[in-house]
């Protein structure tokens, strides 16, 4: 095998252009379907992910390949480089991971992004600051679903 | 050079949580824990519409249940602790019982066992206000029993065991009476005896082995009673003694200590002997003793390793990598629940042999009311 080959171009929506091994990128379930249906050259667009992104997610998946293959760090390790890679994410960065794992299919990546936002958000309050929704219950909605929980969450 | 083209379908850069589609909502739903779940239910109606059709993980985590003491205004209503979330207390809805005159025997999942100042039996889920009135018990009560069931001398106090399925609500309730045992099943319409001679200590169930566990109190005896068929019986299976000897307690100190011996299961059905000392009136010790099934011995163990145990379930959980549960503890509500010293309520971490105290807001919480863990196996 050459050493094109073994290595992929992912490029962004913004038209950012990323080199990575064939290994790394394969993570990703879609990417592996369309380098299976050989439909694609050796440049793979990707038009639902920024370049700000995809560079996070090639991080990610950088990392989890490399452990994969040799095996050289414990589980532990990688669970920590995980809490780190997700801790100081804001929660536009997650959103955008979320949508990221999803398009392409990485289920890891997805479970990491999802407990991370469910670690974030812990009150009512929290829910809207953090991720910046608005409480769109109307005052009967609100006093309904107050009704249905089964004990006071009076934060 | 290259301009960048600016694409209708580019990520919105205020990212919009309210319209993330329901399938990617309930995968973080999925994450949440029993509380936040029900929060965030009440964020917006996108996420009440996706939490709807979220299967919520089970609870895996001790709750603590406190009774309201008898002097509060209101004392229909409950308070819950759920460790996971701490520095909060939550209460029960109204749940239609008047605690000042109702004790809880015995828990199973988030089901109480309660009876009242005229010795009526009920079980009551403190979550769904579900509510089941078992058969009257007045004819089964010997003579001398009748009145306050809290005057009873406390060696003669009355233990339950309860199993009921979440479902069908088919259930099981177990109890002791003075030196008699009594049971009933759904469907049944009276108590029936099943013998027994001595006062009982303590009912505890091996899913493993599907037998019950029955201690009696003044000679410390385990006998292995078989629930399963119509007729329960009691096969002759004796546990050996429980220990007595413990090296921290000397001779000379054993005056001045209190002690009771607890059974439990862990989960892989080893049973366990858990000798509770109060030392001096003032400190605590749990030494553990584990079952050999071929020796017929109790041997010493230091650890639970990642389990916790649940003292008044006579049950230990998997802890491990679990938050707002600790391993190799054990989740302690007190020997006599009709006791009421808020100091009684505590988890003990057997690595470091301290007790934890509970957050401010739960001890003062307790008053002088009597609290104590249950496990919800509620899923929402």
């Amino acid at each position: 095998m050459s050493k094109s080959e073994k290595k992929i171009v992912l490029k962004s929506l913004d038209n950012e252009a990323f080199e990575v091994e064939k290994a790394v990128a394969l993570q990703s379930q879609t990417i592996w379907v369309m380098c299976e249906d050989k439909c694609v050259g050796n440049e793979i667009p990707l038009e639902n992910v920024t370049g700000q992104i995809l560079a996070k997610v090639i991080d990610y998946c950088k990392k989890h390949a490399v452990v994969d293959g040799d095996g050289d760090e414990s589980s532990e390790e990688l669970k920590n480089w995980d809490t780190e890679f997700t801790k100081n994410m804001d929660q536009s960065t997650l959103f955008n991971m979320i949508l990221a794992a999803n398009y392409l299919n990485i289920k890891s990546l997805l479970n990491l992004t999802c407990q991370a936002v469910a670690d974030k958000t812990k009150t009512i309050d929290e829910f809207h600051t953090f991720l910046n929704i608005e409480n769109n219950f109307t005052p009967e909605e609100e006093a309904q679903i107050c009704q249905e929980n089964l004990w006071a969450f009076d934060d | 050079m290259d301009e960048i083209e600016n694409k209708p379908n580019r990520p919105p850069m205020n990212p919009k949580w309210s319209e993330l589609c329901q399938d990617l909502i309930r995968s973080v739903f999925e994450r949440l824990s029993f509380t936040n779940l029900n929060r965030a239910k009440s964020v917006c109606r996108s996420w009440n519409s996706a939490s709807r059709q979220c299967v919520p993980k089970r609870n895996q985590i001790p709750w603590l249940i406190i009774f309201p003491p008898e002097n509060q205004t209101n004392i229909n209503i409950c308070d819950l602790f759920i460790p996971d979330d701490e520095d909060k207390v939550y209460k029960t809805r109204d749940l239609h019982v008047g605690f000042a005159q109702s004790s809880c025997l015995a828990t199973y999942g988030s089901w109480l066992l309660m009876y009242d100042h005229l010795w009526n039996l009920y079980v009551l889920n403190p979550l769904t206000l579900e509510r089941i009135d078992l058969p009257h018990s007045v004819s089964i009560i010997p003579k001398n029993f009748k009145g306050d069931m809290r005057s009873v001398p406390c060696y003669m106090r009355s233990k339950a065991y309860l199993w009921i399925d979440d479902i069908t609500k088919d259930y099981l309730v177990i109890w002791t009476i003075h030196t008699k045992m009594f049971f009933i099943k759904k469907g049944d319409k009276k108590w029936r005896n099943c013998g027994l001679l001595g006062n009982c200590e303590q009912i505890v169930y091996n899913r493993n082995d599907h037998k019950f566990y029955i201690t009696y109190s003044l000679t410390s005896q385990v006998t292995v009673w078989d629930f399963s068929g119509d007729i329960p019986h009691n096969d002759g299976d004796l546990l050996p003694f429980v220990p007595v000897w413990i090296e921290e307690v000397y001779w000379y100190r054993l005056r001045y200590c209190y002690m009771r011996t607890q059974i439990a299961i862990t989960v892989s059905g080893q049973v366990l002997c858990v000798v509770c000392i109060f030392l001096q009136g003032c400190e605590w010790l749990f030494p553990i003793f584990k079952l050999d099934p071929l020796r017929q011995r109790w041997v010493r163990i230091d650890s639970l390793g990642d389990e916790a145990l649940i003292l008044d379930m006579g049950l230990t959980v998997v802890a491990q990598d679990v938050p707002g549960i600790k391993k190799n503890s054990i989740y302690f509500s007190g020997l006599d629940h009709l006791s009421k010293d808020p100091n009684l309520v505590f988890v003990y971490d057997l690595t470091t042999k301290t007790k934890e105290t509970l957050p401010h807001c739960v001890s003062s919480s307790i008053g002088f009311s009597h609290a104590r863990w249950f496990f919800p196996d509620y899923t929402g």
